[in-house]
């Protein structure tokens, strides 16, 4: 199929209680209802989930990919941003 | 299981009330598979054949308990694989051909609200086998039923074609469901001493939902009136009954016991 008539939708599933939505993929569907169900079908059929969350794939914003490098990669050089950078006095138990 | 369930007064007409509503569980299912790499889009694929899959389920925990019940040995692949057309004894409306994807929602909302009020009342009746399987099986079909009257809402006001494709699918469905209402005497025998629901509630609660449905819908059929005469229950079942169970139980019966 070349063409789609339908929008796509992303979907996310929360696993557990206490864990947060994870994305796990999309789907085509004519409205938001249908994308719920088309959801539950499709990706919490072996118990994977216990919420649903569907959002238009164009109503996210994303970070461009080209560009990583200044977005992402200059944080590798920074090692002291990273909380083991600190020292845990001597005598307190954690 | 031991044998004691056969001596109970109510059978042998319990196993075979459960023997009917495997058979439409069974047969429902089967018809359903024939979806498979077929539905509109592969979203549908999946959800037709989850639903067909929960009705195997049903099939097989219920062709179990019969099994089990009348004494004769029988498997559920036995009772599955190994009956004749005549022998399967579910309604004619499970076994109905699907149609197109417009006649297979219509289908779904119909046998779905039958099963919510049927598997609902099973759900609060004092006999275990019916209490234990109704309350799990009615949660099911409550879904089924969601996702039918989803795509039918979406069918009736989406383009005039998928509109008319809904339309003529109630209307070839339609003749076909008067066999739910009927009430012959296995059904009042065992409703009269409580095993199982009154059917004719169960009936009358089944149409007011479809009714309140189809106009929900913008549609209109004429009343449901239970046929006279025999019909799939007494065995009594369409011609393409024949390819469905064909299809089936062709691989059991070529190899018999196989095992993969």
């Amino acid at each position: 199929m070349s063409t789609y008539t339908e929008p796509l939708w992303e979907v996310f599933v929360r696993p557990a209680r206490g864990l947060s939505h994870m994305h796990v993929g999309s789907l085509r569907a004519s409205d938001a209802e249908m994308a719920v169900l088309s959801a539950r079908d499709l990706y919490t059929r072996r118990s994977e989930g216990v919420s649903i969350w569907a959002v238009r794939s164009t109503d996210i914003a994303s970070s461009d990919p080209a560009e990583r490098g200044e977005f992402f990669e200059t944080a590798a050089t920074k090692p002291y941003r990273h909380a083991s950078h600190y020292h845990v006095p001597d005598g307190l138990n954690l | 299981m031991n044998a004691a369930p056969t001596t109970l007064p109510t059978e042998p007409a319990l196993t075979s009330y459960l023997l009917r509503h495997a058979d439409d569980s069974l047969v429902h299912g089967q018809r359903l598979c024939e979806w498979v790499a077929r539905a509109p889009r592969i979203e549908d694929d999946v959800a037709l054949l989850n639903i067909a899959l929960d009705h195997i389920g049903h099939a097989r925990t219920l062709l179990t308990t019969v099994g089990e019940r009348e004494g004769r040995g029988r498997s559920e692949d036995d009772l599955a694989f190994g009956r004749s057309e005549m022998e399967f004894s579910n309604a004619r409306v499970f076994e109905l051909p699907n149609g197109d994807f417009g006649q297979t929602v219509a289908k779904l909302v119909c046998i779905a609200l039958w099963e919510t009020e049927l598997f609902g009342a099973w759900a609060a009746s004092d006999e275990a086998v019916l209490a234990e399987f109704g309350s799990g099986a009615e949660r099911e079909c409550r879904y089924h039923l969601k996702y039918a009257t989803t795509w039918a809402a979406r069918l009736a006001g989406g383009t005039q074609e998928s509109a008319e494709r809904l339309e003529k699918g109630f209307a070839a469905v339609w003749p076909h469901l008067g066999e739910l209402l009927v009430i012959d005497s296995l059904v009042t025998d065992l409703a009269d001493v409580g095993v199982i629901p009154d059917h004719a509630r169960v009936g009358a609660a089944w149409t007011a939902r479809l009714y309140a449905e189809l106009a929900g819908l913008g549609l209109a059929l004429p009343e449901l009136v239970a046929p006279a005469g025999p019909q799939g229950r007494q065995g009594n079942h369409l011609e393409s009954f024949t390819s469905l169970l064909a299809e089936m139980q062709y691989l059991h019966r070529a190899h018999p016991g196989a095992t993969w």
